[in-house]
């Protein structure tokens, strides 16, 4: 899309600039010719400079378009119940907090409603200790998983009182940049803005026996029967 | 040698003939006269001669061959008109620098020295000049290139009389140093016409004369004084104007036979004096007898035109 | 001293040589009308990045998009309408001051507008690099496309190929139309009308000329086909444009 005042203001100029015209002696064709060569100077030293840094630059790697993740991690952890059976590259974060309590209220924001839904299996585990892991959501754009930046921040709890509130929302500022329509033809993974499918956060919170569990706002709750 | 030769040339521009039947051989190193009036087919010629444009019928050669699209004849020919365009962009050092890469015998330092002369900047561009610097630039380039043919459409338009006279001296100056064959062509070319060797003149697309141009002068005689004692000398003599200089005076221009001398009568108070080539082709080439005088004189009797 | 003037020879390659450097010194507009649009290309592209944002679940992306690709489109632009000024009959007329025929004339230009295109395409995609470097020396995470197995490189190299390609055809076609509407603009406005009539019966008929041409000519799946077919194609319509004004005037 082009920038229409950009374009607006060129036009403008050009207009203003075209009474100059006859003024302005035009300019000679080698002072032109020098021009140009330093403009290619210019981009000679610009286009080395991109292949440089888009080398350190590409920060995520690249699957395909046509791979589609397994939805397993809610599978697994949330219908079946079996979070060992999550491989560990899955696993965004675990964080563990001593907590005496005997309750414990689960936050989640609330501003989206329940598009922000995340979901919460709970399990019995060692006395005094409150595990949070978080399990990280692929989510592919383009071919490309950006699973790297989108692992949920990590929970606050509050022991006085008794609530662990889950990470705010997450917000990831990318800089995308199209292949050229010239290319598309002959390259495969010409990009088509595509996005995958992307899980809601899922969490598994280990809290100690005892300990009543209670959910505020878009949380589905649910407990794993040992 | 050089030679440029014209075989019933002819040239239409849809439909319209400008030129008809011109057979012209032009031959050796002179200044060459190519006179006529205002749409009378100098330029097609001209054009022809350069190569810009393609006979409709007969042939034009020079440097042994057709001109229209040959290179060897475009390497060897300069034309150069008030109407020349040059790149627009180009400075007037900048097109010099053209025409010495493309001309190998162009004399860059003359062509400096002269446009320093005449006041012409390097930096202005060729549109920006005046219709009389144009023709000077273009004369000076035409004669710097130093081309075997050189053609000069109309090279003195626009110009004043110290220009002129200028610049005619150059054209001798570069002839001498740098013989070749010059056509000018045009019909203000007053200074230039003592450096005709030939002339030859064109009239309603067709060749009218060709000859030495000091023979071609003396052939027009003008005959002045009581307009019975002129009439009595010119009777069966070839007249081609005659006018009313003052009540009963009258001034008459004839056309002798070549090789004909004019006895006229003594004592009957006539003056006979020679043409310069211009008025000899105006002369030649004019329209009704009398002249613009005619024309008043018809008005003035309401003679029905 | 007297010197007797003797005719020149002048070759066909020294005269379009002189042609090509007339054409660089004499002809700016056409170097600097690259120059002005590829530097306008380069704004629109760093100023018309798009913003979009997305919302999934707890995670908000925000997207700032990057395209070049008004770059390429100004580049073939120019690649088209550089020729039409290069044919037209005052460049014509100018050029026959100098000593030239028309077939190297013809050359001349022909050989410049390829040097342009050349240096036009360059150009173009170094410039579509130097853009990137706007995102790429951002905060912003980057998020490539594929380039293929070549990466960036590879990526550029067939930008390059294929950009050359479609400039050296815009170039060939903008020479035949300039060549033709110096000739005649009736003749012009009558063959496309000629065309269109041709090429409408032929679609009647079921055989689809343009769309089995266009599939010939870009239906490749290797860049350098495409090129080879491409300076084919141009060079017939070089030859067109040649040949159709092998006669034209000067000053009529």
């Amino acid at each position: 899309m082009i920038n229409l005042s950009l374009l607006f203001f060129i036009v403008i100029l050009i207009l203003l600039a075209a009474p100059l015209r006859k003024r302005i002696p035009a300019p000679d064709g080698r002072l032109i010719n020098r021009l140009f060569l330093a403009y290619m100077a210019v981009l000679i030293i610009g286009g080395i400079s991109a292949f440089a840094f888009a080398g350190s630059k590409a920060a995520f790697p690249y699957i395909g378009e046509g791979s589609d993740e397994p939805p397993y991690i809610y599978e697994t952890v949330v219908d079946e119940g079996r979070p060992e059976a999550v491989p560990e590259e899955k696993i965004a974060f675990e964080k563990t907090f001593p907590y005496r309590g005997n309750e414990l209220t689960l936050r989640n924001p609330s501003g989206r409603g329940w598009d922000s839904m995340a979901s919460i299996v709970v399990r019995r585990g060692t006395p005094g200790e409150l595990t949070v892991t978080a399990y990280r959501a692929q989510l592919l754009m383009d071919g490309y998983d950006l699973s790297a930046a989108t692992a949920p921040k990590p929970p606050v709890l509050d022991q006085n009182a008794g609530e662990l509130a889950l990470g705010d929302y997450q917000s990831v500022d990318i800089s995308r940049i199209d292949a050229s329509f010239l290319t598309v033809p002959l390259l495969a993974g010409g990009s088509s803005g595509s996005w995958s499918s992307w899980e809601s956060p899922v969490y598994l919170l280990t809290v100690p026996d005892g300990v009543s569990v209670s959910a505020e706002g878009p949380i589905e709750l649910t407990e794993i029967k040992e | 040698m050089i030679q440029l030769e014209f075989e019933k040339a002819e040239k239409r521009f849809q439909g319209k003939t400008a030129l008809r039947d011109l057979t012209l051989s032009l031959e050796g190193e002179k200044i060459v006269g190519l006179l006529g009036r205002n749409g009378a087919g100098k330029t097609t010629a001209m054009k022809l001669a350069a190569g810009f444009l393609k006979p409709t019928g007969g042939d034009v050669r020079a440097f042994g061959g057709p001109v229209f699209n040959s290179l060897l004849a475009s390497a060897n020919t300069i034309y150069l008109s008030e109407d020349t365009r040059f790149p627009y962009t180009l400075t007037l050092g900048g097109i010099i620098d053209e025409l010495a890469r493309a001309y190998p015998n162009f004399d860059r330092g003359l062509a400096t020295r002269l446009m320093d002369y005449f006041t012409l900047p390097s930096f202005m561009k060729h549109a920006s000049l005046s219709k009389g610097m144009r023709n000077t630039f273009n004369l000076i380039a035409g004669l710097t290139a130093r081309c075997p043919l050189t053609l000069l459409d109309e090279p003195l338009n626009g110009m004043d009389a110290a220009v002129r006279k200028d610049l005619t001296s150059v054209l001798l100056k570069e002839f001498i140093e740098a013989p070749r064959l010059i056509v000018v062509s045009g019909h203000q070319l007053q200074g230039l016409e003592d450096l005709f060797e030939e002339v030859a003149i064109i009239d309603k697309g067709r060749l009218l004369i060709h000859e030495e141009a000091d023979a071609f002068k003396e052939r027009f005689k003008r005959i002045s004084g009581k307009a019975d004692a002129v009439g009595a000398a010119t009777e069966g003599l070839r007249v081609l104007s005659r006018r009313q200089s003052l009540p009963g005076m009258e001034e008459t221009v004839i056309e002798m036979e070549p090789g004909t001398a004019l006895f006229a009568p003594s004592g009957a108070g006539l003056t006979v004096s020679s043409l310069s080539l211009n008025d000899a082709y105006i002369a030649l080439t004019g329209g009704m007898e009398g002249g613009i005088d005619r024309v008043y004189a018809d008005t003035a009797r309401k003679v029905k035109p | 001293m007297s010197t007797l003037i003797q005719p020149a020879r002048l070759s066909r390659k020294d005269a379009a040589v002189r042609q090509i450097t007339r054409n660089l010194a004499s002809r700016p507009g056409i170097v600097g009308s690259l120059l002005a649009l590829q530097l306008a290309g380069m704004l629109f592209s760093i100023s018309s990045s798009d913003d979009s944002s997305n919302a999934f679940g707890n995670l908000n992306i925000h997207i700032q998009n990057f395209n070049s690709d008004i770059i390429i489109v100004l580049t073939l632009a120019w690649a088209f309408l550089a020729p039409l000024y290069l044919t037209g009959r005052d460049s014509f007329e100018s050029d026959m001051v100098f000593a030239n025929d028309r077939l190297t004339r013809h050359f001349g230009n022909i050989g410049y507008l390829a040097l342009i295109v050349l240096a036009g395409s360059l150009t173009a995609v170094l410039a579509c690099l130097t853009v990137l470097l706007i995102p790429l020396l951002g905060s912003r995470e980057v998020l490539l496309p594929e380039f293929g197995p070549w990466g960036l490189s590879g990526h550029a190299l067939i930008m390059f190929t294929v950009l050359l390609s479609y400039a050296l055809l815009a170039a060939g076609l903008g020479y035949l139309i300039g060549t033709l509407l110096g000739l005649s603009r009736l003749l012009v406005i009558g063959l496309f009308l000629l065309g269109l009539i041709f090429l409408g019966v032929l679609d009647d008929t079921g055989w689809h000329l343009l769309g089995r041409f266009a599939h010939f000519l870009f239906g490749n799946e290797q860049a350098a086909l495409l090129l080879i077919k491409a300076a084919g194609a141009s060079a017939i319509l070089f030859a067109i444009a040649v040949i159709s004004s092998n006669r034209q005037e000067a000053g009529a």
